[in-house]
């Protein structure tokens, strides 16, 4: 078995073959093939995992109430969720354009609850100053930013028309 | 037997969670997350090659869109259809860089997030192409004139 190194300078097992293994520093052997993966035990490195359906749905709803309460960015985000469904209701949008404005609103509140995840994540891998923990939070809250950008994009096409329609209708 | 008034406690038990007793670095002030969330950006353009090509993807689709005059709601999908993967490669890029901090380490769980995180980002541009035949196929085919 020949002993290379990667860029962290680890010891990286190289079996010789077209099989693809790393060692972690336990001895445990990653197999790095497509299937490797899935063969994976969470369970044997996290005990806390839970497989319960019921008990998942419980911390999800936790989960929300948590951004709901602490996250000013997701106040904000549930009026603007607020007035938009109010707006397009009025001017009586169309299945596919509702399907498209609340997509897009959908994916502002995915960003903001799985960046206000890894920030936590982040924060519980170390309170240091770190650049690694700038650039996770950073290219989080990028996801973020560019959601919100694109929602406001697709509000204004879909919702811009109906509503200077509705407005010239009423003033006709 | 879980009382009504358990799962109440359990589900609210969360938002009780103050952050600021835990991570004194989280930003406050609006301006700032904002100003955060650009360095972010500027930093996948610069250190990542993929976001790179994506960039000039996006641009090519949306210009082969304007170009096919495709209608408001049409080019809606495709807009969201691009900004998704733009978020699936920017949250993979967020949840490795968190991983790596947590352990410099090879680690099985390490290799579980990083390659679901992957996954993600693989779901989304499967989803974006599907989408964009769908939406911008039929459109380009007329207007090259190989539908006969």
């Amino acid at each position: 078995m020949a002993e290379t190194e990667n860029r962290a300078g680890q010891p990286v097992a190289d079996d010789g073959g077209d099989e693809d293994v790393l060692v972690t520093p336990q001895g445990e052997k990653l197999d790095m093939s497509i299937t490797g993966t899935m063969n994976l035990d969470a369970g044997a490195s996290s005990p806390k995992t839970n497989p319960d359906r019921l008990q998942s749905m419980k911390f999800a709803v936790a989960g929300l109430l948590y951004v709901l309460k602490r996250e000013q960015s997701i106040q904000i985000v549930s009026i603007i969720s607020i007035v938009v469904v109010v707006l397009g209701l009025w001017v009586g949008l169309n299945t596919v354009t509702w399907a498209l404005l609340l997509l897009a609103l959908g994916a502002v509140w995915v960003t903001e609850c799985l960046n206000t995840a890894i920030e936590a994540a982040i924060n519980l891998a170390t309170d240091e100053v770190h650049p690694l923990a700038k650039i996770g939070k950073d290219v989080a809250s990028a996801a973020a930013l560019l959601s919100t950008i694109v929602f406001v994009l697709i509000a204004l096409l879909v919702l811009v028309p109906p509503v200077l329609r509705a407005l010239s209708g009423d003033a006709a | 037997m879980m009382t009504k008034n358990d799962w109440l406690d359990s589900v609210t038990s969360t938002m009780k969670i103050d952050p600021d007793q835990y991570s004194p670095i989280t930003s406050t002030s609006r301006r700032s997350s904002f100003g955060y969330a650009l360095a972010g950006w500027l930093y996948m353009l610069r250190r990542q090659k993929n976001t790179r090509i994506q960039a000039v993807a996006s641009m090519v689709v949306v210009a082969l869109s304007l170009w096919l005059q495709i209608d408001y709601g049409q080019l809606a999908v495709i807009v969201l259809a691009i900004a998704m993967v733009w978020m699936a490669e920017f949250l993979n890029a967020a949840v490795e860089a968190a991983v790596n901090l947590a352990t410099a380490d090879l680690h099985p769980m390490a290799k579980v997030g990083k390659d679901v995180a992957a996954a993600a980002v693989l779901l989304g541009v499967v989803a974006s192409v599907i989408i964009g035949v769908l939406v911008l196929g039929p459109p380009l085919v007329a207007r090259l004139g190989l539908g006969g």
